[in-house]
Formats: C-alpha cells, sequence, structure tokens
C-alpha cells in the first residue's frame, strides 16, 4: 500500500463521536508541553498529545486499537502541566476501558482476572501469603528492640487495616519491613485481611470500572466486618 | 482663528477623525476619491460645519503647517483650499491570495470577505455542509484576519455546520481577546490544523471544489479534505490611492506601502512633514478598535497646534540668498519637506524641525541654523586648560536625540567617562558636516567619535546615514593622508542605554591611548 | 459654511493613575491642551516597567519602542502643565462630578480636585517561580524581563552564575499566557517581539552563539514582520514545543526535555542559559482601584475596555489588557480625547 492509499478523508471522520467526552480534549492548542513532560513519549511513536487529538479529530477506533494508550504509565505529568487543563490520563483510561477485555495486554488482563477470581493479582493462596507474613515477622523479631514483633492477621477493631502491595509478598518482601517497624515502634495498632488483601487495583489501568470497584468494594467490606476504624492503603 | 482641517479619506476612521474635530470646532474640509460619502457621515452632516468634496483628488500642496495651499480636482474643476492641518484616512483594501495558493476563485472556492457579504452568507450556509477556512499558510497573517476567520467560522457552526477547518501556521492571537475567541472556536467544534514547516497541497477540480492534502503534524496522519466550500484568507494592502498621496505630499511610507514610515519616531500619528497626520487604514494594519484609538490620537495631534502663536520657530534653518545657487540640494534632501520652491529658496520655518541636514549637505555653505554653528565652535575652556598630557581629548559628536541623553544618563547614574571628554550635542547627526568632522580632527589631540541614533530610528529619517557616510569618506580620506584612521570612529545609539554610551567611549578612548 | 470662533480652553485638571508609558502618553497629550494634570506614580520613578526595557537595535532600529520612554519622560518633566507625584498611594477617592483624591506621599498627604482621571496603572509581570522551568531554584533561569534589564545596565548578555557569555541559550514563550489553568486566557503580545529582537542582537553580538525558541505560535509584530521572522528562522532554531521539565546539569547548566514534533521523540538538551518569556498580568492594583474608584475589571482581571464616559473615569495602556510600547501610547491618547471630551460635554 503506498503513502497516498493510506490518506484518510478527514471530512469522512465523525468528529463528535468523542465530543461527549467531558475531558476539554478539543481546547488543546497543541503547545505540547504534555509530550515534552511526558516520560515516555517517543517510545512506539507515541506522545500525550497525539492521543488527545485523536480523540478531538473523533479518531476513536483508532485509538482504542493502537497500542499508545498502553505505553502510558499514567503517572499523570501531562495534565498536571496542561495549561488548559485537559483530562489527560482520563482519555487514556477512557480509551484503554473501549477495549475488548480480552485484547487488553496481557498481563494487565490476566493479573486483574486473577484478583477478581483470587482475591490479588498473583493468585497467592490464604496459607501461602499468611506463612509468608509471619516468615516476614519472624525476621523482624530477631532484630534489635523488635524481638516481641507480631504481625495479627484478621484482628477485629484494629485502628489501622491495611492492604498489601502483591509485589511485597512477591519480590519485595524486604519492602514491608520498613513500615511494620514504624508500626511496632509507635505501638500502633494493625492488622491485615487474610484473603482479598490486594491493595492495586488494576481496573485503573485497564479503565474497567467494574472491576475497580468490586475490588475496592472488597476493601470496604473488611473495613465493616473486622470493624477497623483507619484504612491504609498503600500503592 | 478656528484650526482649519483637511482630512483625506471615507471611511469609518476618517468619520471618527471629522467627528472629534468636529466636537473641539475644529473646521473640517472633508476630501475623497469616492462619488457619495460613506453613509455613517449623515450623522454629522445636518451640523453644517463640514466643507464636502467627493469625487475629489488631491493634486498639489504647498506650504507648511498652518497655511498649507491645497491644490484638489473635481473632474476637470479646480479647487484651492488654505488649511492649517493634514489628515490623511483612506480605507485599507483586501487583496485575495487565491494566487499564491494556485487556486482560482469560484463559487466553491471563495475568498474570507465574500464570507462577510451578508447576501452572499446565507445562501452559501444554507447550501453547503463542510468548509475549511485557509489562514496565514503562505505569508504570515495578523490578527485582524485572525479574528474574521474565527468569527466567520463560529457564525458557521452556529448556522449548524458541523465540519469547519482552520488550516494555519501561526495561529495569531495577539489581539484583545482573541485567545478567547480561539477558545470559543473550539468549543463550537471548529478544528484547527496548524502547520509548521510542511504546507498542505491543492487540487483543484473542474468544478471549482478544492481539495487538500496534507499530514497532520500531531498524529502524523495523511488526510485529505474534499470540502464543499474552501474559504482563502486575503491580506490587507494600502489604498492605492496612497502612493500618489506620498508623492503629492512628501510623505515617507513603510515596506508595505502604508504612510508613515517604519520609525517609532512618528507615533503615533505623525510623518515626516510637520501639521500632516496620518491614521488607521492608512498607517497600518490594526483592528477596528485601534484605528478608533488612532482616530482620536490623530484628532489630538491637530488639536495640538490650536495655538498658531506657538509653532515653534526658533533656531530654524536659513537661506542665505547671497550664497544660494538654487541647486536644490536642500529641496531634494530635506527629510521634512519644508524647503519652499518660488524665485528664490527658502525655508519655512514652521515647518523645519531644525535638523540640519541641509546646512551640512548645502555645497556652498549658504545655509545656517542660528546657535548650531555656535555650539560647534564654541571651546570648552574646561577641557582646553586640563592637563591633557595624560589623557586624549575626545570630541563626541551627540545626536540629541539618542547619543546625548544615553551620554546624560550615563553621567546622571555616575557611570566612568573619558577624562577628555568634550561632548557635542547637534539636533540630528545629519548636521555634521565634512568641514565639522575636519575641524575636530585637527583640534583634537585624542579622536573623533560620532554617535547617531541607530538606521531606521532617526527623527530625520536618514541623518544618521548621511552622518555615517561622511564619516567614511572622511575616513578614507584620512587614511590615505597617512593618518591613522581609527581616531575617527561612527556608533549607533539608542537614548535609553547609558552604560553602552559608557562602554563605547572608554574603549574609543583606550584605542586611541593604544595608537599612542 | 459657518466659522465658528475657536474658544479658549478654561484652565481644567485630570488625575492620571500611574506614570507609565500610557500615563505619560495620555498626560503629555493633555497638558498639550492646556490641561492640567496630576500624574500619581506609586513608585519612586516614572516611566515604569518600558524604563527596564533595553535598546534590541544591532545597528538598525527594530522598533521596540524602549527609547520612547526616555523621550516621553524628558517632555513630562518639562511641560509646566503635569505636576508629578511620585511615591503616591490613593487614599481616597470620591466622584460627585468634581472627582476628590487623597493620596499618601511619605508622611504628608496631598489632595486634588480634577475633573476627570485615567487608570494607566500598567500590568503586573507573571511570575514563573510555581511553573516547572526552575525559576529562582537555578542561577541560569531567567525572565526576559531580567534580561532586557540585564543588556540596558550591563550592555551585556551574561550568565548570572559565572558572568560569562552563555553559548547557548533558549527562549521559552508563553510562560504564564495562553493558560487557562491560570485564568490567563489571553496572549500577552509582546513576548514574541521582545524575544525574537534581543536574539537577534544576541546574534550581532556573539554570532556563534547557539538560540532555540520554544513557541507555541509566532505573533506578528511590527511592520516588517514577515521579512523579520524570515530571517530569523535562518539564524535560530524554532522548535514549536513548549519543553517539559527543566534539570540542573553540570556548571550550573539547565538541561531541557523537550518533544520534538519531527523526530517525534522527547530530547534532553542542555543549555547555557534559559529565558522565560513571562507574561503580562493584571497589575497588583486593579482590585483595589476598581473598587475604590467603582470602575469593573473584566472576567480577566483587566479593566474593562468599554468607556466610562458618564462617571469621567478612564482606562489606559496595560491596565485594558496586555499591548506593546507603540499601543500604550496609541491607548493613552485615546484616553486623553476620551478624558476632553468628557470635560467639554459637562462644561455644556
Amino acid at each position: 500500500m503506498t503513502e497516498a492509499d493510506k490518506r484518510v478523508n478527514l471530512d469522512q471522520l465523525d468528529h463528535d463521536s468523542c465530543r461527549s467526552w467531558d475531558y476539554s480534549q478539543d481546547f488543546c492548542v497543541t503547545c505540547g508541553i504534555c509530550s515534552s513532560m511526558c516520560p515516555v513519549s517517543g517510545i512506539d511513536d507515541f506522545d500525550p498529545r497525539k492521543l488527545v487529538r485523536m480523540i478531538s479529530l473523533g479518531m476513536e477506533n483508532e485509538a482504542v486499537d493502537s497500542r499508545w494508550p498502553w505505553i502510558c504509565t499514567m503517572c499523570g505529568k501531562c495534565e498536571a502541566s496542561c495549561p488548559m487543563e485537559i483530562k489527560i490520563s482520563s482519555i487514556v483510561r477512557k480509551i484503554r476501558s473501549l477495549r475488548e477485555r480480552d485484547e487488553v495486554p496481557g498481563i494487565l488482563h490476566k493479573g486483574l482476572e486473577t484478583a477478581l477470581k483470587t482475591g490479588n493479582n498473583l493468585g497467592l493462596p490464604k496459607e501461602d501469603f499468611e506463612f509468608i507474613l509471619e516468615d516476614v515477622a519472624e525476621e523482624i523479631a530477631e532484630e534489635p528492640s523488635f524481638e516481641n514483633f507480631t504481625v495479627e492477621i484478621d484482628k477485629k477493631g484494629a485502628n489501622i487495616l491495611t492492604t498489601i502491595h502483591n509485589k511485597l509478598v512477591n519480590t519485595h518482601t524486604d519492602d514491608l519491613k520498613h513500615w511494620w517497624k514504624i508500626f511496632h515502634a509507635a505501638g500502633e495498632d494493625w492488622t491485615v485481611p487474610s484473603e482479598n488483601w490486594e491493595g492495586t487495583n488494576w481496573g485503573l489501568f485497564t479503565g474497567d470500572d467494574e472491576a475497580m470497584k468490586k475490588m475496592s468494594g472488597r476493601i470496604v467490606d473488611h473495613m465493616k466486618n473486622l470493624g477497623a476504624k483507619n484504612l491504609l492503603w498503600p500503592e | 482663528m478656528a484650526l482649519k482641517t483637511l482630512v483625506i479619506g471615507n471611511g469609518s476612521c476618517a468619520f471618527d477623525i471629522v467627528d472629534n474635530l468636529l466636537s473641539k470646532n475644529v473646521e473640517v474640509i472633508i476630501a475623497t476619491r469616492d462619488n457619495s460619502l460613506h453613509q455613517k457621515f449623515s450623522e454629522i452632516m445636518g451640523q453644517n460645519i463640514t466643507e464636502i468634496h467627493t469625487e475629489t483628488t488631491i493634486h498639489s500642496c504647498t506650504g507648511a503647517i498652518g497655511n498649507f495651499t491645497i491644490s484638489m480636482k473635481n473632474n476637470n474643476k479646480s479647487i484651492i483650499r488654505i488649511v492649517d492641518c493634514i489628515v490623511i484616512a483612506e480605507d485599507s483594501f483586501r487583496k485575495t491570495l487565491f494566487a499564491s495558493y494556485g487556486l482560482s476563485p469560484s463559487t466553491k472556492t471563495i475568498s474570507l470577505s465574500d464570507l462577510d457579504n451578508p447576501e452572499n452568507y446565507k445562501n452559501i450556509a444554507d447550501e453547503n455542509k463542510s468548509f475549511v477556512l485557509l489562514k496565514g499558510l503562505k505569508f504570515e497573517s495578523n490578527p485582524v484576519i485572525s479574528k474574521e476567520v474565527m468569527d466567520s467560522s463560529i457564525k458557521l457552526a452556529s448556522h449548524g455546520q458541523s465540519k469547519i477547518y482552520i488550516l494555519t501556521k501561526n495561529l495569531k492571537v495577539a489581539g484583545n481577546r482573541l485567545e478567547a475567541l480561539y477558545r470559543k472556536a473550539k468549543k463550537a467544534g471548529i478544528i484547527f490544523i496548524k502547520f509548521t514547516d510542511s504546507e498542505p497541497e491543492f487540487f483543484q477540480g473542474e468544478d471549482g471544489k478544492t481539495c487538500i492534502e496534507f499530514t497532520d503534524e500531531v498524529t502524523k496522519k495523511n488526510f485529505s479534505l474534499t470540502p464543499d466550500i474552501t474559504v482563502v484568507d486575503e491580506s490587507i494592502v494600502p489604498s492605492d490611492y496612497l502612493e500618489t498621496l506620498a508623492k503629492t505630499f512628501g510623505l515617507n511610507i513603510d515596506c508595505s506601502g502604508f504612510l508613515q514610515s517604519d520609525n517609532v519616531h512618528r507615533l503615533p500619528a505623525y510623518t515626516n512633514r510637520k501639521g500632516i497626520f496620518v491614521a488607521g487604514p492608512s498607517r497600518g494594519i490594526s483592528s477596528p478598535e485601534d484605528y478608533k484609538a488612532e482616530a482620536g490620537t490623530a484628532a489630538i495631534a491637530v488639536l495640538n497646534n490650536s495655538d498658531k502663536n506657538n509653532y515653534d520657530i526658533k533656531d530654524k534653518a536659513y537661506i542665505n540668498k547671497g550664497g544660494c545657487v538654487r541647486c536644490l540640494t536642500c529641496y531634494r534632501i530635506c527629510p521634512h519637506k519644508t524647503i519652499s520652491l518660488n524665485s528664490t529658496l527658502s525655508v519655512m520655518p514652521e515647518g523645519c524641525e531644525g535638523c540640519g541636514l541641509c546646512t551640512a549637505e548645502c555645497p556652498k555653505n549658504a545655509i545656517t541654523i542660528e546657535n548650531l554653528d555656535h555650539k560647534f565652535l564654541i571651546p570648552d575652556d574646561k577641557i582646553q586648560n586640563a592637563d591633557s598630557a595624560s589623557k586624549p581629548r575626545i570630541t563626541a559628536f551627540c545626536c540629541s536625540r539618542s547619543a546625548a541623553e544615553a551620554y546624560k544618563l550615563a553621567v546622571s547614574i555616575g557611570l566612568t567617562l573619558p577624562e577628555g571628554l568634550k561632548i557635542v550635542e547637534v539636533p540630528c547627526a545629519g548636521s555634521i558636516s565634512l568641514t565639522h568632522i575636519l575641524n575636530s580632527l585637527k583640534n583634537s589631540t585624542g579622536g573623533t567619535i560620532i554617535l547617531t541614533c541607530h538606521e531606521g530610528n532617526c527623527f530625520s529619517e536618514k541623518g544618521n546615514v548621511f552622518a555615517h557616510n561622511r564619516a567614511k569618506s572622511v575616513s578614507k580620506m584620512i587614511s590615505d593622508a597617512g593618518y591613522k584612521k581609527e581616531r575617527l570612529m561612527t556608533y549607533t545609539i539608542a537614548s535609553n542605554m547609558g552604560k553602552e554610551f559608557s562602554n563605547i567611549l572608554n574603549d574609543f578612548e583606550k584605542n586611541i591611548i593604544d595608537l599612542e | 459654511m459657518i466659522k465658528r470662533k475657536h474658544k479658549g480652553m478654561p484652565k481644567k485638571n485630570v488625575l492620571v493613575i500611574g506614570g507609565g508609558v500610557a500615563g505619560l502618553a495620555a498626560a503629555l497629550e493633555l497638558a498639550e491642551q492646556e490641561i492640567g494634570v496630576d500624574l500619581i506614580e506609586k513608585s519612586e520613578f516614572l516611566g515604569g516597567h518600558a524604563a527596564r526595557f533595553s535598546c534590541k537595535a544591532s545597528g538598525e532600529c527594530v522598533k521596540c519602542g524602549a527609547c520612547i520612554v526616555v523621550e516621553k519622560l524628558k517632555k513630562s518633566f518639562l511641560n509646566p502643565n503635569i505636576r508629578i507625584h511620585t511615591g503616591c498611594k490613593i487614599k481616597k477617592f470620591e466622584n460627585n462630578g468634581i472627582i476628590k483624591t487623597r493620596v499618601d506621599k511619605e508622611s504628608s498627604e496631598i489632595s486634588f480636585e480634577s475633573d476627570a482621571a485615567i487608570i494607566a496603572s500598567g500590568f503586573k509581570p507573571f511570575n514563573p517561580v510555581n511553573k516547572p522551568f526552575g525559576y529562582k531554584r537555578f542561577n541560569n533561569v531567567i525572565t526576559n524581563i531580567d534580561l532586557e534589564e540585564m543588556l540596558k545596565l550591563e550592555d551585556d548578555v551574561v550568565r548570572p552564575s559565572d558572568k560569562r557569555f552563555p553559548k547557548s541559550i533558549a527562549f521559552i514563550q508563553c510562560v504564564g499566557s495562553r493558560d487557562e489553568s491560570l485564568n490567563h486566557l489571553w496572549c500577552s503580545h509582546v513576548c514574541c517581539g521582545s524575544a525574537l529582537r534581543v536574539a537577534k542582537k544576541i546574534k550581532s553580538i556573539k554570532p556563534e552563539t547557539e538560540i532555540t525558541f520554544f513557541y507555541i505560535d509566532v505573533q506578528t509584530f511590527g511592520k516588517d514582520f514577515q521579512e523579520f521572522y524570515d530571517s530569523m528562522k535562518q539564524e535560530i532554531r524554532m522548535v514549536r514545543s513548549i519543553p517539559g521539565d527543566i534539570l540542573i546539569s553540570d556548571n550550573d547548566c539547565p538541561q531541557i526535555t523537550f518533544f520534538d514534533s519531527e523526530k517525534n521523540c522527547s530530547i534532553d538538551e542542555i543549555f547555557e542559559m534559559v529565558v522565560l518569556s513571562i507574561g503580562l498580568t493584571p497589575g497588583e492594583d486593579n482590585k483595589n482601584l476598581s473598587e475604590l474608584m467603582d470602575i469593573k475589571l473584566d472576567d480577566s482581571g483587566f479593566f474593562k475596555s468599554g468607556e466610562n464616559s458618564s462617571t469621567g473615569i478612564f482606562t489606559a495602556g496595560t491596565s485594558r489588557g496586555p499591548m506593546s510600547i507603540e499601543d500604550a501610547i496609541l491607548d493613552g491618547g485615546r484616553a486623553a480625547l476620551e478624558a476632553i471630551k468628557y470635560i467639554d460635554r459637562k462644561d455644556l
């Protein structure tokens, strides 16, 4: 196919197709600060301004089918710097939401599916999770002045309930120690749920509102069932 | 005696000027080439204090401020009037840009003004669905056209059209509320496609429709557009009458042919000739509201001449009849067109700015300005008596509007200047003659430096260029004669640059010391 | 044709608030018409921001208008109809046909009676400290006003960190302009002209200086814009993109990350100095003056353009919105005429 064949007749596009999206995308003055700010601009020809522009022109399908919305890390720098207050992160998420679920890039799709099914992105069984937490607690207890450190799982009426990022019970278990030790030193009354403890919510990244709601609902349920007073939801 | 003013023009700006002048009891004569006056004027006709000449052109203008004799032609009838001041406010023209895009006008490819025409508009808007407006793709546009393009687009959008595209290079928003208008246009669904280095390609079919192909710089997509209507932007150009008027009145024009040289000293409404003012669409490209402001400033410029006893006629050029050989050099070079050409040549002092260009250029030294030569020749006792053994004596010829002000600024903020510096303030560097330069070189132990305003900033238009050319020829002369040409230098400087003045002078002194 | 007798103007007075370009232009036009002017200025000096600007010529005048301020100042000092009051703060303002103003000057109080007033209180330069460009954090990030002042006072362009002529300079346009998030939905009109004219001057001082100009849309300025712009495109690099973060690199050099639309990727580039072209924002006294004098501001915070011809209070210059020195002179003249017409009407 030659370049000319690929030419799109602009006035055949439905420019109104995304006009109901309330993200101010039509107000772009193409200043480019979003693309300059973006840490992943240039990867596979992606830049945020391009996506904003495509949506403004009504090139919805092409945006949904492209890899670009999935290159974005959703860090939000583009949106924070946009002089026209265009909600660029929301646009990216909206485009992601329009992709068929089984077309969502592998790891996100699989992780979310697993989380919905098993309560965490890793599919880690309850026993293994508890074993890891207790193992970490024992390691802390070996350190001077933390001799009586323990982790209390599913404790009722605790002051703080904390969720866990799956990475912390997988490859980064040492990172759990820092804040647990702070809890201990502060004499904090805290607990961790034994199931549905996943702190990440990949519904955010795949644009799946339903999944997001379900994952959040689980945390809300914990708060109610365990009667915890405060929620610490690190992500 | 009432102030009498000739207003040339027949548009909104001319009307505003006339209206302003009448409200201050100025006697106004209106002259226009048109058959009839713009309907706006009917508001003030009843006042019956205005003399109106339609189908009238200006034939000649002699005299100076307070006493211009205007000869006008109405068909073959000659009309002579004597006026104090003249204001030129001819409307500008619109030039279509079809040719620059390689397009031909058709029912489907139209010019911006066609869309402005209310009769055309309804048909065009009713019968067509998609519109492309081209703006500033071939030539840099301006905020006036930018506003019109956006206004027209918004109007089309409110007419129910959903496919409206504006193709532009730099979008001009440096006008009152234009950024807000840009936003409003985008809100109305108008799509802006900006180009930087690339340009769209245009193909016009036999039906007159234009097809446009381009690569969008943001999405990198190749697009084509086949709008029902393509609207080509326009450029704003001076009225074709201005060229004639410029010649008749001896006025300088800018690079586009508007009737005010591109010189900040002519702001807001002045020309090179005292008592002749220019406003609005005869002066340049601005928005209608700015033209209104200009009508105000032009009127006030006229009013400032109300008191004729106040005409400054001191220190003006005077032609010594005995010396004059009628070579017409002065007549030719006078930037303010105030040499009167009768049986003898004379300077009309009311129009003279005292720049002295004529005094320096007159081959017979027949023109003098009282105080001017005197100033040059005054020996500066202080410097003459100073112990100049260690420091060279430097004569600095300073243009009064630039270098002399910069000198005063340097002194006022306590900057260091050469000890042996002698300042010779001249009204305009153009008044520094070959004799002055040679005398100065003869009398200075160190060197002579000529400081003028920057080119294009001279109140006398080209006085600085005259000075630089003279210095160049002297420089060649002295260097041919074996004298160090570094002893004569020229620089340009602005009035607000005290530090630069001090740096130039100190460097010059240093170079002179190094010579010795 | 009826000939009317020229009436001598009775002695009238106008209050002009602000001694910048527009205020001076208005005062001079009024004074020429034999109207007494009380020109009040809150700072100790007349001339406003424009008095800090440098000449940008390099042999040839580029029509920036900075030198005109000197001329206006000189004329104002020489005109006996203009009474200049610097270091003044308005305390009280009453308008019952006759405008009565009381100002504090040092420890004393001065009162004026005026027939009309012109507000020419100017603009406030945008303060870019909260923008991600490192202003006030990195030595070699300065504003265009800092640069103009440096050129004027030092007759040189140097990096603040080591007083050395920078080998490469980046100009970033529209800092604080064209910005809905700041409620600054306006172009500041003058910054493209200021930056490109200074860039031309720098190139003429040291032609080997590498200059990059980051912009959204280049605005037209000057009568010979097309020619000027075409020549600048040959002399400097134009990048149609506003940069993102600025970090500091070795030797106090700012490192700019910007999206290169042509190459379609982000580029990190080190410059020796960065100049932010800061916008014109409403004057800090606008709100106060608006309340005190009962004159409305528009939704941007500038004084409304519509004239208040019924009250005898007029507005001029950048108190109404961004404008160039040239436009401020024009606008001062316009306001002066409006005031004169108002006084005439009142007399009838």
